[in-house]
């Protein structure tokens, strides 16, 4: 059985159609790249999954099981922006986090609280932008989901920082764990995804392994991204 | 998971509430040095206008605000971004909705228990403390039975129509965030358009009382067994709001259920 499976989901906003048809299933244990230029339709697809939207046809189903209180338990989510209440501190979020999720591992969350030498009384409204991103990523990435959901997660961050985030992406995972990670910055994902999905349009326009893909094509993703999404 | 969501919710309303009525208690001491001492000087008698002033506003303060807090912190968990960590939660909808109306009664119960607390502070600080008890006795002493359950039959009106007045803004907040555009506009419109229906429906259901019994409506004129007659009103009024109260808070459910639309 899929850990995801989108089928034929389609959404609107008035007439613009933001998806159209979109169909795919990821399984255990992969790292998936969700590419597409901005406005493809990344966001609100993930919002979907997330149970955040409703689509206007089609299903989603997590595990087999049609959106709800049992797939939120199974999903670990990473908007592309800040969602956390800026008055409460460090170590409120990780005891919110705490309380509301099993899975969360708040031993590992203040570990690596700690290599980034941050105060856990520090107020979130206190910190810079970056830091604030950094602490949403160390909470998402504490929790032993089935499913993490990133969303733009190296988008509009310098190089170091980056660096960073990756590296916490990756060795805070399970792997029998499965990622599913929207950017459009694809050369520092490149070499860590399994599958790649480009949306484009709203539409899925390719999808698949990315080792099959480089073979059927000869090109890197990257390339194939910028020849497939030329302006 | 309720207990839970009490918890934070309670946290964060009170975050805010706490100083307000640090503030009202401060201002209640001042009002009371001030009264004091007003016949001492010319400035300290317009201080103490001033004061009571203040003393006023805050007031209207801890009642309004408490109201907006709780309104504020519901539209903000479903029609802002704190939605997405709220609404991806492991937690059934209607827990949440429960959480936003317990923590509203209470606070508000808190904010008019800190009313009370400051209006008996600025009583006795003016030694009128005895005049006002002796008022108090007199007016439980020999009280009638339908007096006493007229007061009940108030206070419980007053908590469910505070419940339904939530629930009219939160069903307002539901419709409002169904647009992709300007969703505390439509919030604001949705709840002119319901405070109308809500209003037609008591009316309605008032003249259809005094259409099928019009013996009731004429007791409410008869001087004799006029309070039993007012009760028998406040009972079908506090049972008219939980009946609309009833139909409102499922359909608010079923919309940030199925229909939530954090775009």
């Amino acid at each position: 059985m899929a850990l995801l499976e989108v089928s034929h989901v389609s959404k609107s906003y008035g007439n613009n159609r933001v998806l159209d048809d979109v169909t795919f299933k990821i399984s255990k244990g992969k790292i998936v790249g969700l590419l597409g230029p901005n406005g493809s339709g990344k966001t609100t697809l993930i919002k979907l999954i997330n149970d955040l939207l409703k689509e206007d046809s089609g299903s989603i189903k997590v595990e087999g099981l049609d959106l709800g209180v049992e797939t939120k338990k199974l999903i670990s989510y990473l908007p592309d922006k800040n969602y956390l209440n800026n008055n409460m501190t460090v170590i409120e979020l990780l005891n919110y986090f705490k309380d509301f999720y099993e899975d969360f591992r708040i031993d590992k969350a203040k570990e690596l609280i700690g290599k980034l030498n941050l105060d856990l009384n520090q107020k979130l409204k206190t910190m810079s932008k970056g830091t604030k991103e950094k602490v949403q990523l160390i909470l998402v990435m504490s929790r032993k989901a089935k499913l993490y959901i990133l969303d733009e997660p190296i988008g509009g961050i310098d190089p170091a920082a980056r660096d960073y985030i990756i590296n916490t992406i990756l060795t805070n995972f399970s792997d029998d764990a499965s990622l599913l990670i929207s950017t459009h910055l694809i050369s520092d994902l490149e070499k860590v995804l399994d599958e790649v999905i480009f949306l484009k349009n709203g539409k899925v326009v390719r999808c698949g392994s990315t080792d099959e893909i480089r073979k059927e094509t000869k090109l890197s993703i990257n390339d194939l991204f910028r020849e497939e999404f030329k302006c | 998971m309720l207990g839970k969501l009490l918890k934070y919710d309670f946290k964060n309303l009170y975050k805010t509430l706490l100083p307000i009525y640090l503030i009202t208690i401060v201002i209640t001491i001042l009002t009371v040095i001030l009264n004091n001492l007003s016949d001492t000087s010319n400035l300290f008698a317009t201080l103490n206008v001033l004061m009571i002033l203040s003393y006023v506003v805050i007031l209207m303060v801890l009642v309004v605000g408490t109201f907006f807090l709780s309104i504020r912190d519901f539209y903000l968990d479903f029609a802002t971004e704190r939605g997405y960590l709220t609404n991806t939660l492991p937690v059934k909808k209607s827990t949440i909705i429960t959480s936003k109306f317990i923590t509203g009664v209470t606070t508000m119960i808190t904010s008019i228990v800190v009313m009370f607390i400051s209006i008996l502070i600025l009583v006795i600080g003016n030694g009128e403390w005895s005049s006002f008890a002796s008022g108090i006795a007199n007016f439980f002493k020999d009280i009638p039975t339908d007096a006493v359950v007229m007061l009940i039959l108030i206070t419980v009106l007053m908590i469910v129509a505070y419940i339904s007045g939530l629930a009219v803004c939160f069903l307002s907040i539901a419709l409002g965030q169904l647009k992709n555009t300007n969703k505390l506009g439509f919030s604001f419109l949705a709840y002119i358009v319901i405070y109308i229906i809500y209003e037609m429906y008591f009316t309605f259901s008032l003249a259809l009382i005094g259409v099928i019994s019009p013996d009731f409506v004429r007791s409410l004129d008869n001087e004799v067994g006029a309070i039993a007659s007012v009760n028998i009103l406040f009972a079908i009024l506090i049972g008219l709001v939980i009946i609309i109260t009833a139909i409102i808070t499922p359909i608010t459910n079923y919309i940030l259920k199925n229909k939530l639309n954090l775009e």
